[in-house]
């Protein structure tokens, strides 16, 4: 994805903004997510906006611009901030995932080709920036045991993309005859099989 | 995550927009005093936390005064107690319809009901109407979702 970003924390969110600065940018949102039919939401519904709200500040965070020679800038400013960075990184991600299915291969490992070429493309109809932007929706079923599970919604799933993309660059160094003989001398039904195939070629091609 | 946000976010407006009510409810013989108004406002923050809900901006018992003022069935001698009532189906048939309505389209519903075929029994009206009406929307019928509605549709 490029660039270095400020790791986001929500206690952090949390440390520079209290709860009566934040309540009113929640209370927009509920008004948003309510389209002003409704005057009131359940608890739940509640504090899935209020995850929302921090969710995006914290992406805020990233761009370094929240404190000012002025102070720290107001929380609906913030919250504007980061659910645009929040909608830009959706629209990266999804360009490097389109990238990457111009060479993607699952090697006829069926957990792989489903989870990249049917799960994936789920993400991006269903995630929900505005009211739900910390749910990553699917459940990634391919293994990769590099993810970072305390990251959450579009911060997971670029992670887990960046990770797919770097794992078919390697495979990409052999021949797919190669890459499926070594599946299969592993596990003669490897098609059915749920395991990472980096890893199976790391550890038992070459031998 | 602490949920005293959850308190904090309810019941902000109520007493002003209460006493802007009995200049319409007064045609129709009710009034509210300052401290039936108070009771009402006491009722509806134990109703929300009772039926575990959040309420922002003006809040929903205005909008029942007037949605039910104007009812042969009330009267001031039961107009508060009756209010309260009302206050605490609104937010059970809230959840138990999964929020599939909007809140005039409860109202609505509610008041057709109470001066209809519950004849102004609110025991009626929440046991048996609504009840049958709740497991109707959640068997995920869409005739009352606002514009799906027909017209001179029958429950």
């Amino acid at each position: 994805m490029g660039g270095i970003e400020r790791e986001m924390n929500k206690s952090d969110v949390t440390d520079t903004y209290s709860m009566g600065e934040l309540l009113p940018v929640v209370s927009v949102l509920t008004e948003e997510y309510t389209a002003k039919e409704s005057s009131s939401v359940t608890y739940e519904k509640a504090r899935q906006l209020m995850e929302a709200v921090i969710y995006c500040i914290a992406h805020a965070e990233t761009r370094n611009v929240l404190v000012t020679a002025n102070g720290v800038i107001p929380a609906k400013d913030a919250y504007r901030i980061g659910y645009d960075a929040v909608v830009e990184k959706v629209g990266k991600t999804l360009e490097k995932y389109n990238a990457m299915m111009e060479f993607f291969h699952c090697y006829g490992n069926r957990n792989y080709g489903d989870t990249v070429e049917k799960a994936l493309p789920g993400f991006f109809l269903y995630y929900d920036p505005k009211f739900a932007p910390m749910e990553h929706i699917i459940t990634m079923d391919y293994p990769i045991f590099t993810i970072d599970n305390k990251l959450e919604g579009i911060d997971i799933i670029a992670q887990y993309i960046d990770c797919i993309w770097e794992e078919q660059m390697y495979l990409r160094q052999y021949p797919r005859e190669y890459v499926v003989d070594m599946l299969r001398a592993f596990h003669p039904r490897y098609e059915q099989e749920f395991f990472n195939v980096k890893e199976i070629l790391e550890l038992y091609g070459k031998r | 995550m602490d949920d005293n946000f959850l308190l904090m976010l309810s019941g902000q407006k109520q007493l002003e927009l209460l006493r802007k009510t009995n200049q319409y409810t007064q045609r129709f013989g009710l009034c509210l005093s300052e401290d039936q108004m108070q009771e009402l406002m006491v009722t509806h923050m134990e109703c929300l936390k009772e039926q575990q809900r959040v309420e922002f901006g003006g809040g929903i018992t205005d909008k029942i005064i007037f949605a039910f003022c104007d009812s042969d069935y009330i009267y001031q001698d039961n107009y508060v107690e009756t209010i309260e009532r009302l206050e605490q189906i609104f937010y059970l048939y809230k959840n138990e319809s999964m929020d599939e309505m909007t809140d005039d389209e409860l109202l609505d519903v509610m008041r057709n009901a109470f001066d209809g075929p519950c004849q102004g029994s609110l025991e009626y009206l929440e046991e048996t109407y609504l009840e049958k009406f709740a497991r109707e929307i959640r068997a995920n019928t869409r005739k009352y979702i606002g514009r799906y509605r027909k017209r001179d549709e029958q429950i």
